[in-house]
């Protein structure tokens, strides 16, 4: 059973994941690279993002997130799997084929410093991508364009000259998202795009993520590991655990119906902007770190830190199935009853 | 002596340490930086005072002078450029401005230690983790190398460092970042200092980690009533831990008291504003209403008060006119010529 066959929320699907996996080589010597293990980053992970929605991957440092995205917009060679924009697979995609699709799928980056050339004015960065994709906006319209996507993101159009280092980083996030949408794309992958923003920065972009979205009903793939902001962007969110999808629904199911112990560790470790809540929440303290993704626990990768572990978690790795629980969860002993939270 | 503490009566630099439980205290604190094309106005007014086992936190965002404030506190600040140009730090009653590079270094490590935020720039990645926390023994206390090793293992087991005696000849590389931070605890607490300033230690962490770290601090805080500062932007965080908080913008304090009362009721729009930013991970958030604008340039704050060009509350006044600290409760300040119109809005 895939996780598209278990949602069954209305809207047309434009990307449908199956069993993606990736898996880096770890080699050693420099002439004679022997392959000495694998990191199983991305272990067959299954989701359907549709329009006008935002799904969100959650996890820690490490978890695959971030690859399981690079992946899809093929900066990375998937190791098995298919991933299908509006039907098509992105995976069998020729040279010129692949270079139509970027189009539609656009990237917001984490670091607003690195991620704008310094040496172009903000008007060539939004614009840059009509030299590769000709005919999205006619030679004498890009200007006002550029004007007009400067005006959306909520930047003064009169700046379209300046340099980002005469921006600060909240403004320069938003250079990003108008760049994002001057190729008019369906999908933007966002990635951790708000972590380096200030908390009253990071608020307006989120807000403006939030309205572009109402505007033009793009979908938003949105990485991040602030669990608040998820909660807060997120129509459905996925949280990852060392390369594997544990638990996905919407925010009520996965935040306030919370059934696999990750997400439960996870949540209680998130402090509430609530001093008079301080020693209310049950806080669970996982032992240790994660452990290397290059070596996995067998059966159920988080059974070397869940305190429900019992012998089949060993040996059986538990599918993500809805299990009761009114959303997927993939634990052999997940929680069914919810009082508390 | 090196032993200062064995001593009947507590000296630092020649002054008779005061013996209550007020650890610190920090008045009208001032520094800037002078470097080539202006002078950077870091910190501009920030006073608060430690107890014995209390924990304050320094709230602010990136700019807001917190960690700047606390390197003074440390007497960590690169001089030239940054002076501290104004106010007071008295350690235990000992005026801590005034005393010689000798006698502060003393007090540095031994009596006020430091965590920061990024463990693996602030360990030396040539030297053996253990080695590392041996050298303040070594260095502070005289004691041999077995001895300091001996000494630093045990740091390493306190601290919560699994298999401590096989991992004291570990590197740092080889440790993942919340061990790190375990390693820079360790080593802060390794001369029992009275006042633990720990600037942003969770930031660069997963959130289970970090949760793990800030255990490990309350614990050892519980055991040793050891003051604690914590510098954050993480409203969450301070939610948590703070008895008491200061919150800072553009380099003054803007409003401070005890932690319950600031979240409950603020009165500063400032705090308003960062509260209404934050997105919660227990309740569903509606929209949220965001502070205009971006935090001011350092070299050109604006005039009279420095948030009046982000603030819904400013009128005529705010502009021409620095707010003073106005007490809005028992221990409690805001500098806003407007506090009680944002406590009633506030309910």
């Amino acid at each position: 059973m895939t996780a598209a066959d278990v949602e069954s929320e209305p809207g047309e699907v434009v990307l449908e994941v199956k069993h993606l996996v990736k898996y880096f080589p770890i080699t050693r010597g420099i002439i004679l690279r022997r392959h000495v293990g694998t990191v199983k980053a991305v272990d067959d992970v299954n989701f359907v993002l549709r329009r006008g929605e935002t799904l969100g991957l959650v996890g820690e440092s490490g978890c695959g997130k971030t690859t399981t995205a690079r992946t899809i917009l093929r900066l990375e060679k998937p190791t098995a799997g298919q991933a299908f924009y509006r039907g098509r697979d992105i995976f069998e995609l020729s040279r010129s084929e692949m270079r139509e699709l970027r189009r539609d799928i656009q990237v917001i980056f984490q670091d607003p410093y690195a991620s704008l050339n310094p040496r172009m004015t903000v008007g060539d960065i939004i614009a840059e991508g009509w030299k590769v994709h000709k005919g999205v906006v006619p030679r004498n319209k890009q200007r006002s364009r550029v004007h007009e996507l400067l005006e959306m993101v909520g930047l003064n159009p009169d700046h379209i000259n300046r340099y980002p280092h005469q921006f600060s980083g909240g403004q320069r996030q938003r250079i990003g998202v108008a760049r994002a949408l001057a190729l008019e794309p369906s999908i933007i992958v966002c990635d951790e795009p708000v972590s380096a923003l200030d908390v009253s920065v990071q608020a307006q972009v989120v807000n403006l993520l939030e309205d572009i979205q109402d505007e033009l009903g793009i979908s938003y793939l949105f990485i991040a590991h602030d669990l608040s902001v998820v909660r807060h962007i997120c129509d459905r969110i996925a949280v990852m655990y060392l390369g594997e999808i544990v638990e996905t629904g919407n925010e009520y199911d996965v935040y306030d119906n919370t059934a696999h112990p990750y997400t439960e560790a996870l949540l209680s470790a998130v402090p509430i902007p609530d001093p008079a809540l301080r020693d209310q929440g049950h806080r669970i303290l996982l032992e240790g770190d994660v452990p290397s993704p290059a070596d996995p626990p067998s059966g159920c990768h988080f059974r070397t830190r869940c305190w429900k572990a019992q012998e089949v978690c060993a040996t059986d790795p538990p599918e993500l199935v809805e299990r009761g629980q009114g959303h997927p969860v993939a634990c052999h002993f997940p929680q069914v009853e919810f009082a508390d939270r | 002596m090196a032993g200062s503490q064995t001593t009947t009566t507590d000296m630092i630099g020649g002054q008779a340490a005061a013996t209550t439980g007020r650890l610190l205290d920090v008045e009208d604190l001032h520094v800037e930086f002078r470097i080539e094309g202006g002078v950077v106005n870091a910190v501009n007014g920030l006073s608060y005072s430690l107890d014995q086992g209390e924990t304050v936190a320094i709230l602010g965002e990136s700019g807001s002078g917190k960690s700047v404030s606390a390197q003074a506190v440390m007497g960590i600040i690169d001089s030239p450029p940054g002076f501290i140009t104004g106010g007071s730090v008295k350690f235990r009653g000992v005026e801590l401005l005034d005393l010689p590079e000798t006698e502060r270094r003393k007090v540095r490590g031994d009596r006020i230690a430091m965590i920061f935020q990024d463990a693996l720039t602030a360990l030396n990645p040539v030297f053996p983790v253990g080695w590392q926390i041996g050298e303040m023994f070594r260095i502070h206390r005289g004691l041999s190398r077995r001895e300091s090793r001996e000494r630093a293992i045990e740091l390493m087991e306190r601290v919560k460092i699994p298999s401590a005696r096989q991992r004291v000849n570990s590197y740092p590389h080889e440790f993942s970042g919340g061990m790190r931070q375990r390693v820079m605890i360790a080593m802060s607490l390794s001369l029992d200092p009275e006042i633990l300033i720990a600037d942003e230690p969770t930031t660069a962490l997963d959130v289970t980690v970090q949760a793990q770290i800030m255990q490990l601090l309350a614990d050892l805080q519980k055991d040793t009533g050891m003051g604690l500062i914590l510098i954050t932007h993480d409203l969450g965080v301070v939610a948590e831990v703070a008895d008491n908080v200061v919150v800072m913008y553009a380099g003054r304090e803007v409003e401070k008291g005890e932690s319950l009362a600031v979240y409950h009721h603020p009165a500063h729009p400032y705090t308003v504003g960062l509260m209404d930013s934050l997105p919660r991970s227990d309740v569903h958030t509606a929209r949220l209403n965001p502070i205009k604008g971006s935090p001011p340039d350092l070299m050109h704050i604006p005039s009279g008060c420095p948030f009046h060009p982000r603030c819904p509350y400013a009128q005529e006044k705010c502009t021409v006119e620095d707010p003073p600290l106005f007490e809005v409760g028992p221990g409690r300040v805001s500098a806003c010529h407007f506090w009680e119109e944002v406590r009633r809005d506030r309910g």
